[in-house]
């Protein structure tokens, strides 16, 4: 089982000039395969936010429907012409559609395609694919830049056979990928060494045993108060990541196992500390007030805060218009 | 205390902002003495006022200013830095001769230098530019000035350059400067109007500092017309 996540953030540029956000991103779970896409749409194309949401929802269905028939072809080249003709005669029905050129539709496309134990990778302009092979996050394939900081290769572009990119192989130890626009790329993406971020793993990481729509939103949050600023440009990420199958919930973890998430490795969690933290999850499936938390585990609303400060570090729950609420899946 | 899964320090990487390198190649011959090379001092100076300002292009421009005429000949009075290492402008004073290709040819050396140094500390750049202003013509080496066309012209058709030629008062020689600019005829500076030029630069670097992959930036003409004849 893998766990799919996407948020796309409208740029501070766009906002100043009233755009909509031209970050796409679609997920798609058939046939045994997983299929993540994203697409950012070209700045001085007004339309491409259509161009992007069609290239996504395109390589989705067609990574989920020929998975295999992709896999098993050894012509790479055959292969991009094939997805290349077919994405630019659905963006010409598009264009039909939205009284545009095809050109008004340009936009980077990167996808990620998981099926049993191996996977597709796809890459056509700037933009980054990072996976995650035990604790590393690695480059699968880096931006395509051209010379220039506001010039790429787009889906529409004459020369997209040169430098898109196409890979497959077996997963063995990986256990994730993730697909980020050139906006995200400015917070993830090292461009001095080509690394990635540790944020990012954080968040790859915390999908395995955190709530889905709680993450989610969260890492929308994250986006808006600190990825956006790092940029003018729109912000996406998607990713896929393998579920963590020995994880059944907090409730059934083991002690230090609990002491682990807790922050508490190299100090002692009494056993009282840890029985109000077991409390507190358990009382936070539904979101409550601190003063309602305070009554429920006997304890004044000061210590009670440092029981909530600390379960927030380590996002175990999430805060939100003054009520908590757990964001660690409790049980499956 | 707010708590977002990216709050802490680690979390994100901080990559340099993409620069915007533009070089100002100007003639500061003596026959730009008196009001002519007064002018160019105040737009010069109001152009890093107006980058100073501008809270992108500030940390986005990479000015670079190359003179011909001085004492020296051709000399760099100020190599591509951030507007924080170098936040005022040289003075410019008027004396000798015209060697523009001398002063083009160290331009473009220096561009390429500064660019050599972006690709190995993994900064961003934008399409450079090149602000070429003279009021005569070229009178130093006949080789080196065609050799100095030769390269910008070759930038240009690449679109690895864009070109400012400019013109100022009656005596500029227009055609050599065409010369150095396939595409877009030189302009001519109304009077000495170097303000509104200086103040039309800035608000291009700006639009430009802001741009973002796939978004191309026309050149306001309009804006031209207050400044320039074509």
């Amino acid at each position: 089982m893998w766990n799919m996540l996407q948020c796309a953030v409208q740029g501070r540029g766009h906002i100043r000039e009233n755009i909509p956000c031209q970050d796409k991103t679609y997920v798609l779970s058939e046939n045994d395969v997983c299929v993540i896409a994203l697409a950012d749409g070209a700045g001085s194309a007004k339309m491409s936010h259509y161009g992007a949401a069609y290239v996504t929802r395109y390589i989705c269905d067609e990574l989920a429907g020929g998975f295999e028939r992709y896999f098993a072809e050894e012509d790479g080249v055959a292969i991009k012409r094939k997805l290349v003709d077919d994405l630019l005669t659905g963006l010409t029905r598009v264009a039909t559609a939205q009284k545009c050129e095809v050109k008004d539709l340009a936009s980077t496309l990167l996808a990620a395609a998981v099926k049993d134990g191996r996977y597709l990778l796809i890459h056509i302009g700037d933009g980054v694919i990072g996976y995650l092979r035990g604790e590393e996050l690695k480059v699968a394939s880096g931006p395509e830049n051209g010379e220039f900081a506001n010039t790429t290769t787009f889906v529409t572009s004459g020369d997209v056979l040169k430098t898109m990119e196409i890979k497959k192989g077996n997963l063995g130890s990986i256990s994730g990928f993730a697909l980020m626009s050139d906006g995200t790329g400015s917070s993830f993406y090292d461009k001095r060494d080509g690394s990635l971020a540790s944020g990012l793993k954080k968040m790859m990481k915390l999908s395995r045993i955190m709530d889905r729509d709680c993450l989610e939103d969260e890492i929308i949050r994250s986006f808006e108060t600190e990825v956006k600023n790092h940029t003018m440009d729109d912000c996406s990420l998607v990713f896929v990541v393998a579920e963590d199958a020995s994880f059944q919930g907090y409730s059934s973890l083991k002690r230090e196992e609990k002491e682990r998430l807790l922050g508490y490795e190299k100090r002692r969690l009494s056993r009282k500390r840890l029985q109000r933290f077991d409390s507190i999850l358990s009382y936070l499936r539904t979101p409550h007030a601190l003063c309602s938390i305070s009554r429920k585990i006997h304890l004044r609303e000061k210590y009670t805060r440092k029981y909530m400060e600390i379960l927030l570090s380590r996002h175990l729950i999430v805060q939100d218009h003054g009520k908590y609420k757990t964001a660690i899946i409790m049980s499956r | 205390m707010d708590h977002t899964l990216l709050s802490r320090e680690e979390d994100l990487v901080n990559n340099p902002t993409a620069r915007v390198p533009i070089c100002l190649c100007l003639d500061v011959s003596g026959s730009m003495k008196g009001e002519a090379i007064n002018e160019l001092n105040q737009g010069v100076q109001l152009f890093y006022d107006a980058i100073n300002e501008d809270e992108v292009a500030k940390y986005s421009a990479e000015i670079c200013i190359v003179t011909f005429g001085g004492s020296e000949g051709v000399e760099c009075l100020a190599d591509f830095a951030s507007m924080e290492r170098q936040p005022v402008p040289p003075v410019l004073m008027a004396v000798g001769l015209t060697p523009m290709g001398e002063a083009v040819n160290m331009a473009l050396d220096l561009l390429e230098k500064r660019k050599e140094e972006y690709r190995s500390k993994g900064v961003d750049y934008y399409q450079p530019w090149l602000v070429l202003m003279t009021d005569g013509s070229p009178n130093g080496s006949t080789r080196e000035l065609e050799r100095a066309v030769q390269r910008t012209e070759e930038l240009v058709r690449a679109k690895k350059l864009t070109v400012f030629p400019i013109g100022i008062g009656a005596e500029a020689d227009m055609k050599k400067l065409e010369e150095f600019s396939p595409g877009r005829t030189p302009l001519k500076l109304q009077g000495l109007k170097f303000r509104e030029f200086f103040t039309w630069l800035s608000r291009s670097v700006s639009k430009t500092s802001q741009s973002i992959p796939g978004e191309s930036v026309p050149l306001d003409l309009d804006g031209i017309k207050g400044w320039g004849e074509l």
